[in-house]
């Protein structure tokens, strides 16, 4: 029983301070039972789409569960929820704010903070910079790097601590509204790279929803695509586009931008480059494969 | 702002041709258009801390421009920690880094670096810059101080290109590699997606596009790098000089004679010491040949795994032909050569311009090296030495038996080509550095020749 593993589905929030006394009962065939106490401290909590890998490799086939579809639901909900959760370090306010989701890479980290520090003096006096990055191994990293930047240059940037950075466009809504009282924005996803025509777009990309194409650096030739990896809008048109919308989980970018949306929109073409295509497990394809964002 | 210098580099040319047309002739050279301005010749490090090859011929050309009577300065890279070692000299200056502070992939240093290097270029009114690296500076300060000043970049070797130490060398298989794409760097390296393999490479496109004009110290790394993006017309060819240069010792060979074979340099994995080991048990079954031959290792051994040390020590204790003689001095590396009557060059990897073969050719030493990239560029098979199959200890048994001969030995060192000085070295450089076109500067007063 020590080394013994269960695991159990319940429908409904559970929040970390309700669980507490957990009883395991076990029936015999002999029609005896044995109860046992489960310490709160070995309950692992799998509630959200950051480990959907682990749950898929603890129940494979839960996508035929007729619970599914509610789950997945909840799922989706719940990654908007966790992305409010955020702490600031350093808020410059501005009027229009360029937003970078901090890479989750040690080398990507380098090349996001050389291009700000290359193309920051050249956008607009009402313009700051927006790190959110997670507040994990690399936060070390981003740390160092945001405050050379805040010395080596008069402009506002600001560093805010989102729970995981994937759902970092979920929490721009919340991070710019209060601490940086930005109107509008720009936001460029953890797996983004701007490119110069990029930059160059990013100041004036404030006249509603804008789609900064993302191309592959790999296929120069094919053109880039619209996705929420990198895009441009008001704040309160992101938010309120995220209170009405069921959107996806594991981040906004990880479903293309509905149809009606791509109609109003508009677009920079060769503005961005990818800097890898994740590959979302079975399970979250699964969770985001019932609705269009 | 300086803007790049052709858009051509962005695209892989899939140029192969030499460049040898592009080569520099040391006699028709006019010195008028840099005469009086400040060149800075930039290196990653400084002889005083590391003798590394680009470094040693960076330091060599600011010499050599000194010599000449031009206004040179030396700017080296220099870790925090060694602040109290670096010994610097006349004209020499240090910016320093903190080598935790450093990303090895995209290459990009702290912003403390780039605004050092910057200090130095406007305080000591820099006309050219001659980099000789990228690397401790990182891209971002290169792309500031190319807005300063022209530049002129001289390539050592092509960490731009593999990220595998600069080695076109795969892993793990440790095949020779011949050109790089996101694709196939990405299965070198899985850790890394193939799109930041292709941004790396944009990156560094994009940043050499501000260089007025590169130098090559041989064609074959030239001609990766024109087969690679950059411009032809900017590639230039310049062999590198030698600081100082003294009247070879040539040896007399009795009719039994023992012919010593010498390995000098890093014995690391990529030099090869391996091969002249399973070439030295080949040899052990040829009585004759081991009796009249002796393979003299010079160096220190650098990341060698525990089995190859085992086997290393197990051959010096079984073959008496073989001996180590441990680590040496730059100082020392003439009389070292001149006890030897061939230099071995046995490295796994394409190499560049290894200086060991100009020092070779200094004291008059024929090399037998592997017949692959720029080692079989500078040493010419059958005329300034011999070479053997890549990898192929068998071949290197067959050559060392070929070359221990007074006849071919004499032959060979008659092939010899003679080796630049500083002074050559730099008057090339300066017929390169006048094609640039110059910013309108002050000129300052001459400065009298070392």
């Amino acid at each position: 029983m020590q080394r013994a593993g269960f695991s159990a589905f319940f429908e409904g929030d559970i929040e970390d301070a309700e669980i507490g006394d957990l009883r395991l009962k076990i029936a015999y065939t002999d029609r005896t039972a044995l109860n046992f106490q489960i310490s709160p401290k070995q309950v692992r909590k799998i509630s959200h789409s950051g480990a959907a890998a682990r749950l898929q490799n603890i129940y494979p086939t839960i996508m035929a569960e007729p619970f599914f579809p509610r789950m997945a639901k909840a799922l989706r909900r719940l990654d908007k929820q966790r992305a409010r959760n955020i702490t600031v370090l350093h808020a410059a306010p501005c009027q229009h704010a360029v937003v970078f989701a901090a890479p989750r890479s040690q080398s990507d980290i380098y090349l996001m903070f050389a291009g700000i520090r290359e193309h920051m003096n050249a956008l607009g006096k009402d313009t700051g910079i927006v790190i959110l990055a997670s507040p994990d191994e690399f936060r070390a990293a981003v740390v160092f790097h945001f405050n050379e930047l805040k010395s080596f240059s008069d402009r506002p940037v600001s560093l805010i601590f989102v729970e995981d950075v994937r759902l970092a466009a979920y929490a721009v809504p919340s991070s710019l509204e209060k601490h940086i009282q930005a109107k509008t924005f720009v936001f460029v996803s953890s797996g983004t790279y701007l490119s110069a025509a990029g930059w160059a777009a990013v100041s004036q990309a404030r006249d509603g929803l804008t789609f900064l194409d993302v191309g592959n650096p790999v296929q120069t030739t094919a053109p880039g695509e619209a996705t929420f990896s990198c895009f441009a809008w008001s704040v309160a048109g992101l938010k309120a586009y995220l209170d009405r919308t069921d959107t996806p989980a594991g981040g906004l970018d990880s479903l293309p931008p509905a149809a009606k949306l791509m109609t109003l929109a508009k677009r920079v073409p060769d503005a961005a480059n990818a800097l890898f295509f994740p590959s979302p497990s079975p399970l979250l394809h699964a969770i985001n494969s019932r609705f269009e964002s | 702002m300086k803007t790049p210098k052709s858009s051509k580099v962005t695209a892989q040319s899939g140029v192969t041709q030499s460049v040898a047309a592009e080569s520099v002739a040391a006699t028709s050279v006019t010195t008028t258009a840099v005469r009086g301005k400040r060149i800075a010749v930039v290196s990653h490090s400084h002889p005083s801390i590391s003798k590394g090859g680009a470094e040693i011929a960076a330091y060599t050309l600011f010499h050599g421009l000194r010599r000449l009577g031009y206004d040179a300065v030396f700017i080296g890279a220099c870790q925090q920690s060694q602040r109290g070692k670096i010994e610097l000299g006349p004209n020499e200056y240090a910016f320093y880094y903190d080598p935790h502070i450093y990303d090895h992939f995209y290459h990009l240093a702290s912003s403390d670096v780039s605004a050092q290097l910057l200090t130095l270029i406007r305080d000591l009114k820099i006309d050219l810059l001659n980099f000789h690296h990228f690397f401790n500076l990182g891209l971002a300060a290169f792309k500031q101080a190319a807005q300063e000043a022209s530049v002129v970049f001289t390539i050592h070797e092509f960490l731009s290109i593999c990220h595998n130490h600069g080695q076109m060398i795969t892993r793990p298989a440790q095949i020779l590699c011949s050109a790089s794409s996101p694709n196939a760097c990405g299965a070198c390296f899985p850790e890394y997606s193939s799109q930041q393999f292709a941004l790396r490479k944009q990156n560094f496109l994009e940043s050499l596009s501000l260089v007025d004009a590169f130098v090559s110290p041989s064609h074959f790394l030239a001609d990766r790098f024109v087969a690679w993006g950059l411009e032809k017309e900017r590639m230039n060819v310049i062999e590198n000089g030698l600081m100082y240069l003294h009247p070879p010792h040539l040896a007399q060979h009795s009719e039994n004679h023992i012919w010593k074979f010498g390995f000098f340099g890093q014995i690391n994995p990529f030099k090869g010491v391996d091969i002249i080991l399973q070439a030295c048990e080949l040899i052990s079954k040829k009585p004759a040949l081991a009796a009249g031959i002796r393979i003299l290792i010079h160096g220190n051994l650098i990341g060698q795994s525990d089995a190859f040390v085992k086997k290393f020590e197990a051959a010096l204790e079984e073959y008496d032909f073989l001996s180590y003689l441990g680590p040496y001095n730059n100082s020392s590396v003439n009389s070292l050569m001149e006890n030897c009557d061939y230099i071995l060059m046995p490295s796994r990897w394409w190499e560049n311009s290894p200086v060991v073969i100009q020092e070779a050719y200094a004291v008059k030493r024929p090399l037998i090296c592997t017949g692959i990239g720029g080692m079989a560029e500078k040493v010419i098979n059958n005329v300034s030495g011999l070479h053997f199959a890549f990898n192929d200890p068998a071949d290197l048994m067959a050559v060392i038996e070929k070359g221990a001969s007074a006849t071919v030995h004499n032959a060979l060192v008659n092939g010899i080509p003679g080796v630049l000085t500083a002074e050559d070295m730099a008057q090339q450089y300066l017929s390169v550095f006048n094609s640039v076109k110059s910013r309108a500067v002050s000129e300052p007063a001459e400065v009298p020749a070392e």
